[in-house]
């Protein structure tokens, strides 16, 4: 046995080690181990998907019982990218904000949100290796409580009152999720998504069961929508993900809702089967709300004053695009998951460039005081530029592969007049999305490159940071490698797929 | 009506489970969302553990020598997840609670809306 299998554990393992070690280690020797932990993961993710784009899928036993009787991990080409990914962000996220978090957060307590990044790290990798849905549960949950964790660690009102009102909506979709858990539970009598997917199989074929699993979906994809701001649950995002430190909002907005999405991938292809699940309506329901989502988000952050804020509801906007393409079904899958990565990189990248183009203008957040910020902080410009015009999807950036995959991959299947409809759907979403995202990051990039009189608006030169340069240099690279060479990426998630049910 | 008498247990759990919902969804003020939290999550460990019970049979715990029929049983794994589930509440509650702590020193309220009203002032007097 190879021992490469290993090391999707030997990862979640080092994780807890590191989570323990920060707790009471110095600020520098947490920050340090997090960034080794983060390097280690993508290295780890890197080899995982190699050799799983060779030998398949492997199933992995956490003790000397099998399946049904004892927890097992399972992963593919699909996993181990989405492993390579996630470390990947943070890694960057860390370093870009590196100064913000020696400003915002006090001296004391900075190792304690090194302690949260990296149970935030394995409760999302621990969620895209498992394949049992209470464990997935309990590492919802350490996610739940890191993210409160980071979102409050300001110490600033707002802040906290946003905590309390993000945990407030994470909490909701939690009993939720966990309800139908354990009335799945309760069904098929396994925990086990292989096993539980048999059972689903089998009750589908008899026709008994089709009510009590359909509610049962329902309940655990509505917990886990609510709880990534799917519409119409995503207003608590504006004071969640803008009022934050630079790192906190980068991984809040790219990382920890992804990883609720990845848990409701695993539910719908894993646990449930995707052949059972067509045979309901609940995936035209997703896509339906995630089409409502792409407009009222863009809609959401056009009327936003504030940068941070308009970034934030983006953040819905772009959540609705990910639903959608999970709600076309396979060929839409392949779409969401790639939107997954270019959304995760570039939104990172707009927070941090943010939070330094409004500390060019004095900390005062309003777009009228934005105004030349990117003539004196040309980095960050440069950075927000890009990062915008991926999300707008300009061509040769990751996010005009994204929108091309969606459009071609909701015209794979038109052979029926719903099909065609959604397809229409779908073009006409994406069209309408575009010019709104267009309409405000345009002029958010139009006001940071506008010259101003010195005694119109008081700019400050931001001090030099090589971290933020060098992330910022290489989520710019990442954007461009997705946009000019997406087809590796494509067949790996393609493969994937295939491996996922 | 048959039905919902003989599955009792899970009729009652439910209906915890919709109270704390509500409360915990629709209820402005922070002490009560709390409790609404508790009372949802006593909800979901009741039907947890009316899914294991079957009636008639013993709890799953044998001594050294008996010999282990597991037909003779209730189904322990809903008793374990149940175990599982108060701990992550715990944390949950304990965590709520800190922030409900913190908004109250900062504001001297436990209304919510009041909390936000008084956020907004403070951040137009900065202005």
């Amino acid at each position: 046995m190879d021992f490469i299998i290993n090391l999707p554990l030997i990862t979640i393992i080092l994780g807890f080690v590191l989570a323990v070690l920060t707790s009471f280690l110095n600020e520098k020797i947490s920050r340090i181990l997090t960034l080794c932990y983060e390097v280690i993961a993508t290295a780890f993710g890197i080899i995982l998907t190699i050799y799983t784009m060779d030998k398949g899928y492997i199933e992995y036993q956490l003790g000397h019982l099998t399946a049904p009787f004892c927890n097992q991990i399972r992963f593919g080409p699909y996993e181990s990218l989405l492993a390579t990914l996630v470390p990947t962000v943070m890694f960057l996220a860390i370093i870009a904000g590196k100064l913000h978090t020696k400003r915002d957060i006090v001296q004391q307590k900075e190792h304690s949100f090194y302690t949260l990044l990296n149970l935030i790290l394995l409760a999302i990798l621990s969620i895209i290796y498992t394949d049992d849905i209470f464990t997935g549960f309990v590492f919802l949950e350490i996610l739940t409580l890191g993210s409160i964790g980071i979102t409050m660690i300001k110490n600033h009102g707002r802040q906290i009152a946003a905590a309390l009102r993000y945990m407030i909506f994470n909490l909701l979709g939690s009993g939720l999720f966990l309800l139908g858990c354990i009335f799945l539970y309760g069904e098929t009598g396994y925990l086990s998504m292989s096993y539980i997917q048999d059972v689903v199989t089998d009750l589908f074929a008899q026709g008994k069961g089709d009510f009590g699993l359909v509610i049962t979906f329902t309940l655990i994809v509505t917990g886990l929508g609510i709880k990534s701001g799917l519409f119409p649950f995503y207003f608590w995002m504006g004071d969640t993900y803008g009022g934050n430190t630079t790192t906190a909002s980068s991984v809040l907005s790219g990382l920890i809702s992804k990883g609720y999405i990845i848990l409701a991938i695993k539910m719908i292809y894993r646990a449930f089967g995707i052949d059972n699940v067509m045979q309901t309506e609940l995936l035209n329901v997703l896509f339906v709300l995630g089409a409502c989502g792409m407009i009222f988000g863009s809609v959401t952050a056009i009327k936003q004053k504030v940068l941070n804020k308009m970034v934030s509801y983006s953040s819905a906007a772009q959540i609705g695009y990910i639903y959608l393409g999970i709600g076309l079904g396979p060929a839409g899958l392949i779409a969401a998951t790639f939107h997954i990565m270019t959304h995760s990189i570039c939104k990172s990248l707009l927070f941090s460039c943010s939070n330094r183009l409004i500390d060019c203008s004095g900390k005062k957040r309003k777009f009228e005081n934005l105004r030349g910020a990117g003539l004196v902080d040309k980095v960050a410009g440069v950075g927000f530029t890009v990062g915008a015009l991926s999300m707008v999807g300009c061509p040769f950036l990751a996010g005009f592969v994204s929108k091309y995959l969606f459009i071609t991959n909701s015209m794979v299947d038109i052979s029926t007049p719903w099909l065609l409809i959604r397809a229409i759907i779908t073009v006409i979403a994406l069209l309408g999305s575009t010019l709104l995202n267009t309409i405000y990051y345009l002029r958010t990039v139009i006001t940071i490159y506008s010259p101003v009189k010195k005694n119109e608006v008081e700019l400050v030169r931001n001090k030099y940071d090589v971290g933020f340069v060098v992330s910022t240099c290489l989520f710019i690279a990442l954007i461009f490698a997705l946009g000019l060479f997406p087809s590796t990426i494509i067949e790996i998630i393609g493969q994937g797929i295939g491996l996922l049910g | 009506m048959d039905l919902l008498l003989s599955r009792y247990l899970e009729a009652v759990a439910i209906i915890l489970f919709a109270i704390g919902f509500s409360i915990l969804l629709f209820n402005r003020n922070l002490m009560k969302k709390i409790m609404g939290l508790n009372i949802m999550d006593t909800g979901m460990y009741l039907l947890l553990a009316s899914i294991g019970y079957i009636e008639g049979l013993d709890a799953p715990v044998g001594g050294p020598n008996a010999e282990h029929i597991y037909t003779d049983f209730i189904n322990p794994i809903p008793a374990g997840l149940v175990l599982t589930g108060i701990v992550v509440s715990v944390s949950v509650t304990a965590i709520m609670l800190s922030l409900t702590i913190r908004l109250y020193s900062r504001y001297h309220t436990l209304n919510l809306d009041e909390i936000f009203r008084k956020i907004q002032k403070d951040e137009e007097e900065g202005e």
